[in-house]
């Protein structure tokens, strides 16, 4: 205990320098300004300064890089609460209740449940990182192909189970998404599946489907009415705070969220995405009044934002203990780091403490400092929602092509975008849920990948998924998780 | 049609489509023994099977309880012209962008889009469409050094 | 018609400006607009790495006085960046970084591609393959894990990845066959998001070794996680000098997963000459081996004629051992 505290001592030690603050302010700010951009998410971001960290040293750039990971998950949500464009996979599920709330004249509030939110979610997640990596990082190699499969398979059917009364539509809406999945070159066998076109052999890049079934969609749901723009009240505005009545329903989803949005950060390829979805999921399942998730319930956004930071934390375990990037940022910083002559791995705590725990404090000053950022970025922020719809939807899509152009620096996923955006345009007529497709299309490679090693190793057993513990008790989960949906389902139906 | 029979229909139809592409894969020397195909065999009959309840379950609704869905392509001609036009607009951005460059294709795109949804307010679309692709331009590709294709300009030397 | 009078009449153009240029610049040229560096992959990987290292290398030691610009153009395992570049002819300014893959990917039938397309400019970087074991197996050498192998293969699901048909997947087809191994017995598990994926599953003990290139392991190495059981490389290398390579062993196999820079096709005598002596200065200078050493990878210089002498060389040797190990007919 007291090493960890003198540890910590140290890294606190290398981040607290002037210039270090500095470029935690500038890498939050510049983070937040790019998460808000629709597709720009924490890796670009991240991709994006290491020419900049050239000259720096090596804490330095690890902090300013960490700076812009905050800063570009904070900025993601803020573009889900105020114009339903999520800016990156892990803001899709503060879409959900967040902008009801805008809508509802609530966007300072919003704004500000979310930062604080986020805010505690990456201080427990900090404190988890801290005390309890090495047992977790051990806990998570226990994680093989089948116990893989299986959280996909229930993180999958919790989304489903979110929209309710239409879960067929849910899960017609999921096998499009593993259908889009598919597309592409097939790793282990090489062959091309589905490729119409040359441009399609590198599959389809989700956050190219994102923006077209988000951010543009979006835009074509406002065609309808160009003159109007939200109602925002002239006192709200000013007040981005949280009311104590409202804070106090979020404590206890806060509190649950992060945790489990850290345990699922750890594991390998699984990120914040998951995590927010599986948190969503939880809360409106034990909340009392489920009927209000989706309409502006301010615990339905406070859950993802928290679990969302707290993974993000969770990401750093396998990066700091293995020198295994846990997710798409932190393999670019990885890259990163070793452009800087370091490669973090197991050692890397006794070879660089004053690196390793720099990254940790570094994690926590940008935490505060986003925060400080955020809060009163908000007011300017909500101001923005006066602007006419007229000059703000060509905005909106012209970020959203440029973001889509930065993803893959290729001119074919404009067309893509646009044949994306037609179909979240029928989809929302038809009331098919977006999100499971949106969650099974970056989730499909992983899923099958794993379904496929299990059966290699097990020699074609399928029972081999019920064997393993903790594969069962996920998939037990999921099947719970149904048919719980669907007596609810039967008792309002009988009720009406 | 409900909106769950049209939905219904979407799923199978797409679906099968897609389960015939899948048995059309060809056989392969390499890979593993579970191999390419089974993974969209199973989520094809996913959609499939999803669709086909979902068409059968109201199919037996009552006439009455029917809810009709149309998308109003005639009442809402406007709209539905509206978004037309962008998704032709953001194909043909597509394929102008690395020829033209991105500053001069992205002001075409703009200088459009806002005609198509801020009118005949010609100054404004001017300026809109002349400052985003420059800032832009100036923040990501030449501050922060992503690339963005030249095209046209690429003489210049930034 | 029209269209053919068009091209005849820019062909015409082109060629008087060129000469006109030319006659102007004499014999020494020099780049004359800004320097592309198209890496055909997303950033973060070898590929772009290895672009921006250049770049940063050429700058910094101010070897050439135009700016440079690394392009991202991933797709197609390299295919949509070196078609972008094939389609530059005769412009001096325009260079990609490549590596095995481009035989490879070709041999494979995946591309058409190959590098008789381009101008093959130098070889630049090298990094060596290995096989590692979770550092408690009971195997100390290649023979004792081949012959585990060969008397139980259900029991020993390899790791690799991306994708099979690699040069990882590769070498170690070549090993199992030296040593009596029937590759199709052989359980490969695929992790497409390579040591990310491998190495979790190796400590967790769900699969049983893994075939990857060196750097990836080194720190797991070190940290007494994993052993190695050999390497590709011609000698011991200084940084694992009590690791064997695979010809101490008695296996015949040097496998180097080179990567080297190339240039867009047709390019004049002049123009190669720069780049040969450009490149040459760029080697030998501190900031690129700093970069190198930074990133564990081995220098691996061969200027323009060498370098185009060894791929035909490993074309014709690649082609040979995939038809042993049955990945082509």
């Amino acid at each position: 205990m007291e090493t960890i505290f003198h540890n910590l001592s140290i890294g606190l030690d290398a981040a607290l320098t002037l210039t270090n603050i500095t470029w935690v302010f500038i890498g939050g700010l510049m983070g937040t300004i790019i998460g808000m951009l629709p597709g720009l998410g924490p890796a670009t971001g991240v991709a994006i300064l290491i020419p900049i960290s050239y000259g720096m040293n090596p804490t330095t750039a690890l902090i300013t890089m960490a700076a812009i990971y905050y800063g570009a998950m904070f900025g993601g949500s803020r573009a889900s609460i105020m114009i339903n464009t999520p800016g990156d996979a892990s803001a899709i599920v503060s879409c959900f209740d967040g902008y009801p709330m805008t809508k509802n004249g609530e966007a300072g509030k919003a704004l500000a449940i979310s930062a604080i939110a986020s805010f505690i979610g990456g201080i427990i997640g900090m404190i988890f990182l801290i005390f309890l990596t090495m047992p977790v990082a051990n806990a998570a190699l226990k994680f093989g192909p089948a116990e893989m499969f299986s959280l996909m398979i229930f993180a999958l059917t919790a989304t489903v189970t979110l929209s309710q009364g239409n879960m067929l539509k849910g899960f017609i809406a999921m096998a499009f998404g593993f259908m889009l999945s598919t597309i592409g070159i097939d790793p282990p066998t090489g062959i091309l599946r589905f490729t119409f076109v040359p441009e399609l052999q590198d599959s389809i890049d989700f956050l190219v489907a994102m923006i077209g079934l988000y951010a543009v969609a979006e835009v074509f749901k406002n065609y309808g009415n160009l003159e109007t723009h939200y109602s925002i009240d002239s006192k709200t505005i000013g007040r981005v705070w949280v009311p104590w009545e409202d804070f106090k329903k979020t404590i206890k989803p806060i509190l649950r969220s992060s945790p489990l949005g850290f345990l699922i950060g750890v594991l390998p390829g699984m990120g914040g995405t998951v995590a927010t979805f599986v948190s969503y999921a939880l809360e409106k399942t034990l909340s009392k009044n489920p009927e209000k998730f989706g309409k502006g319930a301010i615990e339905g956004l406070a859950a993802p934002e928290a679990a969302n930071n707290a993974s993000s934390c969770g990401a750093f375990v396998p990066l700091l203990t293995l020198g295994i990037p846990g997710s798409g940022t932190t393999a670019v910083m990885l890259g990163a780091l070793m452009m800087l002559g370091v490669r973090p791995g197991p050692i890397l705590f006794q070879m660089h403490p004053e690196i390793a725990w720099g990254v940790i404090a570094s994690m926590i000053i940008g935490n505060i400092m986003l925060v400080l950022i955020n809060l009163p970025l908000a007011v300017p922020l909500v101001q923005l929602l006066k602007i006419p719809q007229r000059i703000m939807l060509p905005l909106i899509l012209g970020m959203a092509f440029m973001g889509t152009y930065f993803l893959n620096y290729s001119s074919f996923d404009f067309i893509l975008v646009s044949v994306f955006a037609l179909a979240g345009y029928l989809f929302w007529k038809l009331e098919i849920p977006i999100p499971p497709l949106v969650l099974a299309l970056i989730l499909g490679g992983t899923t099958e990948q794993s379904f496929r090693n299990a059966m290699t190793i097990s020699g074609n057993d399928v029972m081999f998924f019920l064997e393993k513990p903790i594969s069962l008790t996920l998939l037990l989960l999921a099947a719970l998780s149904v048919a719980f949906s669907l007596y609810k389902q039967k008792r309002a139906a009988a009720k009406s | 049609m409900t909106k769950n029979e049209i939905s219904g229909l979407l799923a199978i139809t797409i679906s099968s489509i897609y389960i015939f592409a899948t048995l059309r894969l060809p056989e392969t020397a390499m890979g593993d023994n579970v191999g390419p195909k089974l993974f969209p065999l199973l989520a094809g009959c996913l959609a499939f099977l999803c669709g086909l309840i979902l068409l059968i379950k109201d199919k037996k609704l009552d006439k009455s309880k029917k809810e009709i869905f149309h998308l109003g392509l005639r009442e809402q001609k406007d709209l539905y012209v509206k978004i037309a036009l962008t998704i032709c607009l953001g194909i043909a951005y597509g394929f102008v962008l690395v020829p033209l460059g991105y500053v001069i294709s992205t002001a075409i795109f703009m200088l459009c889009i806002t005609r198509l949804i801020n009118g005949k307010r010609w100054l404004e679309n001017l300026l809109i469409s002349l400052t985003f692709p420059v800032i832009t331009y100036i923040v990501f590709a030449i501050l922060l050094g992503l690339s963005l294709p030249r095209g046209l300009l690429s003489f210049l030397p930034f | 018609m029209k269209g053919s009078f068009k091209k005849m009449l820019a062909l015409v153009l082109i060629s008087a400006f060129v000469l006109s240029v030319a006659g102007l610049a004499s014999a020494a040229w020099k780049p004359t607009r800004p320097i592309e560096i198209v890496a055909p992959a997303g950033p973060g990987g070898g590929w772009d790495t290895l672009a921006r290292v250049v770049k940063k290398a050429l700058e910094e030691e101010k070897l050439v006085d135009q700016p440079i610009i690394v392009t991202n153009m991933p797709g197609g395992g390299g295919a949509t960046g070196w078609t972008y570049l094939k389609g530059k002819k005769g412009k001096g300014e325009y260079l990609a970084v490549n590596s095995s893959l481009i035989l490879l990917n070709n041999l494979l039938g995946k591309s058409k591609l190959t590098f008789k397309d381009f101008t093959v400019l130098a070889n630049l970087q090298a990094e060596w393959e290995t096989i590692a074991v979770k550092s408690d197996a009971p195997y100390s050498d290649l023979k004792s894990f081949f012959e585990a192998l060969k008397a139980n293969p259900g029991d020993m699901p390899i790791g690799v990845g991306p994708t099979l048909g690699n040069d990882d997947h590769i070498q170690f087809l070549m090993l199992a066959k030296k040593y009596g191994v029937d590759p199709a017995t052989v359980k490969f598990v695929v992790y497409p998001e390579t040591a990310a994926g491998q190495i979790p599953a190796l400590l967790g003990g769900h699969i049983k070794a893994i075939t990857i290139s060196l750097g990836e392991t080194l720190e797991q190495v070190k940290a007494g996680n994993l052993k190695l059981l050999g390497i590709s490389s011609p000698e011991r290398l200084n940084i694992l000098p009590d690791v064997p390579t695979y010809k101490e062993q008695g296996v015949d196999l040097v496998f180097p997963h080179w990567r080297g820079i190339m240039a867009a096709p047709g390019l004049s005598e002049e123009q190669i000459a720069f780049w040969n002596e450009t490149l040459k200065k760029m080697v030998e200078s501190k900031t690129w081996k700093e970069s190198l050493k930074n990133l564990g990878w081995d220098q691996f210089y061969q200027n323009a004629d060498e370098y185009k002498a060894y791929l035909e060389d490993q074309e014709k040797e690649i082609k040979d051992l995939l038809s042993k190990v049955g990945l082509i007919k």
